[in-house]
């Protein structure tokens, strides 16, 4: 991990337009800002196309980043904004699906409890849900936006910003809980899952 | 459990932090970076040379320009002196032609034949008047470069103008002139024809006091000119 004045460097170098710290940049921070594309699009190729135009505008708009916010926290805002627009340029071809229509079983239901999971179990739970789920879950969890800045990012109103994080929230914890006692009654396989994640 | 109960519980907190915890450092492996991502800007020696380029495109601009300001409005002593030298050769092709026109006019007078005199002086006043001087200057001896640069100068520009205007006048005059004078030289030796250097000594010339008394010619104006003659 870079030191806050190398960081600091790095940036101005940004500024002044250098394609050697422009590459540094990306090279440094690509793979964080990669995975945050993928949790707010459905595919990977929709993911590429959200980091190129995303590092385009940080390249661009980098002479406004002011030094007392957090750059990675800045990236990222970057990026979810990006893939925002990108979701509703494609909305149209995109069938709208509610959470409701995903069932869950009672044994889910019982399990929902205190899941063990992993952080690629939650990815592949996270990607099973619906867009706007996903957006409002992924925003408000994993990029700490408050429900005021969802609703005023996604034009939804805080209610359904709170109501679809709560769904969004119950939905995962059945899957997760799902995955956990599946993996559970399967011991051979689950053990040797774990000593592959391990 | 209520569905639309959006208040979040202690265990709701738990999973999110943890959850947080899980994805928010996660890093995938990116593609390479696409055609064109970086940018690089300008060399500060390119930029000052598309500066200094600029500049001087500026300046041979301004400089055309003020070329064409001057050759549009003439204001200069060249102009002054281009439009001198047309006046003198105005005033050449006038001194010509009334000198020509005056020969017959002073036989004329001495053999009182008014009908060639009156068309040769059927001159417009103004170029009469203003070809005077200069006929003296021509007479009192061929007036040199300095004298005719002189002339040039006091003759104004209006008058040149005005010369210029009446020169086809005078062209036509001086054809006139010519038929009529012809046929009075034919009969004269040249004895008789007075010097054409002196041909005209006037009063008004200043060049006439310049003149030698032995050079003046003999010959003595008319007191009376033709009809139609001096008036002014």
């Amino acid at each position: 991990m870079a030191s806050s004045e190398e960081l600091k460097l790095l940036i101005e170098e940004c500024k002044a337009q250098k394609a050697a710290a422009q590459r540094q940049m990306y090279t440094r921070f690509s793979g964080q800002l990669f995975a945050t594309a993928l949790r707010h699009t459905n595919s990977r190729e929709d993911a590429e196309d959200v980091l190129q135009d995303s590092f385009v505008k940080i390249f661009k708009h980098i002479k406004s980043y002011r030094q007392d916010f957090s750059f990675e926290g800045w990236m990222r805002r970057i990026v979810v904004n990006t893939a925002i627009t990108h979701y509703r340029k494609h909305l149209k071809h995109q069938h709208h699906q509610d959470i409701a229509e995903i069932p869950a079983t009672p044994r889910d239901l019982e399990n929902q409890s205190d899941p063990e999971f992993t952080a690629d179990e939650l990815e592949l739970a996270i990607a099973q849900l619906p867009m706007g789920y996903r957006t409002v879950f992924c925003m408000y969890v994993i990029e700490g936006y408050k429900h005021h800045e969802i609703a005023e990012q996604l034009s939804i109103d805080v209610n359904t910003s709170k109501s679809q994080l709560s769904r969004a929230r119950k939905y995962l914890q059945r899957v997760l809980a799902t995955l956990s006692a599946r993996a559970q009654s399967t011991p051979s396989t689950a053990s040797g899952n774990a000593g592959f994640a391990s | 459990m209520k569905e639309n109960d959006f208040n979040m519980t202690q265990t709701d907190a738990d999973f999110d932090a943890r959850c947080h915890a899980l994805l928010a450092d996660k890093e995938v492996a990116a593609p390479p970076p696409g055609d064109g991502l970086f940018v690089q800007a300008p060399a500060p020696r390119k930029r000052w040379g598309m500066a200094g380029g600029a500049v001087l495109l500026l300046a041979a601009g301004v400089a055309l320009l003020g070329k064409n300001a001057e050759e549009a409005v003439p204001t200069s002593e060249a102009a002054r002196a281009a439009e001198n030298t047309e006046a003198i050769e105005v005033l050449e092709v006038s001194d010509v032609a009334v000198s020509d026109a005056q020969m017959p006019l002073n036989e004329v007078a001495t053999e009182e034949v008014s009908v060639p005199a009156t068309e040769a002086v059927d001159v417009p006043g103004e170029t009469a008047a203003l070809t005077t001087p200069t006929v003296v200057s021509e007479a009192s001896s061929e007036a040199t470069a300095s004298e005719e640069a002189i002339l040039a100068q006091e003759v104004p520009t209006n008058e040149t103008a005005a010369l210029e205007s009446e020169t086809p006048a005078n062209s036509s005059l001086t054809s006139e002139a010519k038929e009529t004078a012809a046929e009075p030289q034919a009969g004269r030796n040249a004895a008789e024809l007075p010097d054409e250097g002196a041909a005209l000594p006037d009063a008004e010339g200043p060049e006439e006091e310049a003149v030698p008394a032995e050079s003046k010619p003999q010959l003595t104006l008319p007191l009376t000119l033709p009809s139609g003659g001096g008036q002014h």
